[in-house]
């Protein structure tokens, strides 16, 4: 008689471990990471086509953005610290999506600033573009509302914000674009997942 | 012992008064849990404000030495992150709080130096009733956890 609940378990057990555990979303089919080459802040030449072997964490942000970014940037850090030794068999890379101000200095310095290890990538016009799209980023600025402001700070009111697609977007070792990861996700939930595509 | 009685009743009274909650406060407002997160020349801060008072309060701005602050708040629409100024301040409910945090409502703090302020980021939050509220940001170190 137990032998009836036999080929639910196998196909609930199937269903859990096919599908995997990841905490991201799986990009359905993986699909060829798009090429980015850069000149980094100290002069050397960056392509992310180099590090093929590797698990590569691409995130879009800009340096003049308070909360997300550094959250993500930290996050990063840790991730760094959470994955020992196999953190030398990842490739973290930061992407600005602002241009305007983010040169490769600044950039490079606010980079650093969390982790060395993180590649500061810095892009103009239609190269910057191509990458958005090959990685599905959308980034919009917002000036600010000055009608929202009493007169006397108007005139004080220059920057800009970057409404911009967070989280974290993975390539796998053999250069395909394999998840999403939230920006919700913790230190601990990113970790397993980097783990489960560096054993593959 | 009349005497006593009414002496012992003024007493009472006394301790009646001061145990009552924004008695035993202190202050109409209370902030605690601050910390600044401060990357070259952009970083926030995080806190709590406690509205101990029978009526809403608003926080309309924040100083910090050498550094401009503005009230803003993260909102997620999907994956993308928008990152909303909030001019018209932040209300904090009658006998309520409010929590900034990361996600949220978060106070940007742009040029301000960590190397001049080791012992934590001074401010001053002004609210529309309350006034002025003094608080230190002690600094978190950039790493994540």
């Amino acid at each position: 008689m137990w032998t009836r609940w036999i080929v639910p378990w196998i196909v609930s057990i199937c269903l859990f471990g096919c599908r995997g555990s990841f905490h991201g979303v799986l990009v359905d089919p993986p699909v060829e990471a798009t090429e980015i080459t850069a000149t980094l802040p100290d002069g050397e030449a960056f392509s992310l086509q180099q590090h093929k072997g590797k698990v590569i964490i691409l995130t879009f942000g800009y340096t003049y953005c308070p909360d997300v970014c550094p959250t993500t940037l930290s996050r990063l850090r840790g991730l760094f610290s959470a994955l020992g030794e196999k953190a030398s068999d990842l490739v973290v890379v930061y992407v600005s999506v602002d241009p305007d101000r983010d040169t490769p200095e600044r950039l490079g310095e606010y980079v650093s600033a969390f982790d060395s290890r993180i590649f500061p990538i810095s892009l103009q016009g239609e190269a910057l573009e191509a990458v958005k799209k090959g990685y599905g980023i959308v980034s919009l600025k917002r000036m600010p509302d000055l009608s929202k402001y009493p007169a006397s700070k108007k005139s004080a009111i220059t920057h800009y914000a970057v409404d911009h697609t967070s989280g974290f977007h993975v390539v796998d070792k053999s250069g395909k674009l394999r998840l999403r990861i939230p920006y919700e996700a913790t230190v601990e939930e990113t970790k397993a997942d980097i783990l489960q595509l560096l054993a593959e | 012992m009349r005497r006593f009685l009414a002496a012992l009743s003024v007493a009472a009274g006394f301790v009646l008064a001061c145990s009552s909650p924004r008695a035993e406060g202190g202050a109409p407002i209370v902030v605690s849990g601050a910390v600044a997160r401060l990357a070259p020349g952009m970083g926030a801060v995080y806190l709590t404000i406690q509205n101990n008072t029978e009526t809403e309060d608003r926080l309309v701005s924040v100083e910090a030495p050498g550094a401009m602050v503005e009230l803003h708040e993260t909102v997620a629409k999907g994956e993308v992150m928008q990152m909303i100024a909030r001019p018209e301040g932040f209300v904090v409910p009658a006998q309520g709080s409010i929590a900034l945090q990361e996600g949220g409502k978060h106070l940007m703090v742009m040029g301000a130096d960590p190397a001049a302020h080791p012992g934590g980021l001074p401010l001053t939050l002004v609210f529309a009733r309350a006034g002025r509220v003094s608080a230190t940001a002690p600094l978190a170190s950039l790493g994540g956890k």
